[in-house]
């Protein structure tokens, strides 16, 4: 598995395109981030429209890549979620960590 | 949450009252099998579980039994996600790893048991671990908004009506109301 990946001005992009609740997704979120932070993106967008799930495992994947971006003075943003990925950023108060991008 | 508008009692009097499934799986066969409910596609499929409805079921559901699993049967802790382990990865995967090659835990086995009354949908699972204190748990459950952990109790006490502990904690139970009179 393999998350698309674009560069928007200076902040990178990825385009979550599986539910986010297994390893197999959960590498594939990791390696796409790093591959944005290799190219020196340290702001990146995650794009979750077409996750339909995500779990304490995909939140936690999630989560790892907003502490190493912030240790690197970065910032991880979202893009506007709606339905059960909102519902469950905002129960688990991820919106108050992680702010939105409309890039 | 409890109360979705979409849910319609009359399917239960011309269709599905009741159902039930269940399987044994030991730790090793639950670490590479895929677990699919096929009660909750039929629940669905009668009008008894809305989409949306399903999907907080489905997350519930999964979180249940990866605790029972990894808590229970292979008495991983939490805390060892955030700690680097002696093969470069962190100890929780490793331990993991190696717990699931060791019978002592390998071995153990999960029980699981979805049901539907014709009112609740209930799941169980047992598991053969040491158990563990719920009030403990309730109190270290919160965690911090970045930990690595804490966050798969709150999604089951949220997406479930009832969670009930029994058997010092091997024996987990959810229920959800899913007909209203």
């Amino acid at each position: 598995m393999e998350f698309l990946t674009e560069l928007v001005g200076e902040k990178g992009v990825v385009i979550v395109d599986a539910d986010l609740d297994s390893e197999a997704a959960g590498e594939a979120l990791r390696s796409a981030v790093n591959s944005l932070r290799e190219r020196g993106k340290r702001s990146v967008v995650l794009d979750l429209a077409k996750v339909q799930i995500i779990n304490s495992y995909g939140i936690g994947k999630v989560l790892t890549c907003y502490k190493q971006l912030k240790a690197e003075g970065g910032v991880l943003y979202v893009r506007p979620l709606e339905g059960f990925v909102k519902e469950t950023f905002e129960l688990l108060m991820l919106d108050k960590l992680i702010p939105t991008d409309r890039v | 949450m409890g109360s979705d508008p979409q849910l319609n009692p009359e399917r239960v009097e011309r269709g599905l009252e009741a159902d039930s499934e269940s399987f044994v799986a030991s730790s090793r066969e639950f670490a590479g099998a895929q677990i699919t409910f096929g009660i909750l596609q039929r629940l669905e499929d009668a009008g008894l579980l809305p989409a949306d409805e399903k999907k907080r079921v489905l997350v519930a559901f999964g979180e249940a039994l990866v605790n029972a699993h990894e808590h229970g049967n292979l008495e991983l802790r939490s805390e060892w996600r955030d700690k680097e382990g002696a093969e470069g990865r962190d100890l929780f995967s490793e331990m993991k790893d190696r717990r699931l090659r060791d019978p002592q835990y390998g071995d153990r086995k999960l029980q699981v048991r979805v049901s539907f009354d014709g009112v609740f949908l209930a799941l169980t699972v047992r598991d053969e671990g040491p158990g563990y204190n719920p009030i403990e748990l309730r109190e270290g459950s919160a965690g911090s908004d970045t930990a690595s952990h804490g966050r798969g109790l709150r999604l089951i006490r949220h997406f479930m009506d009832e969670v009930l502990i029994h058997e010092g904690g091997r024996l987990l139970e959810l229920r959800k109301r899913l007909v209203f009179p």
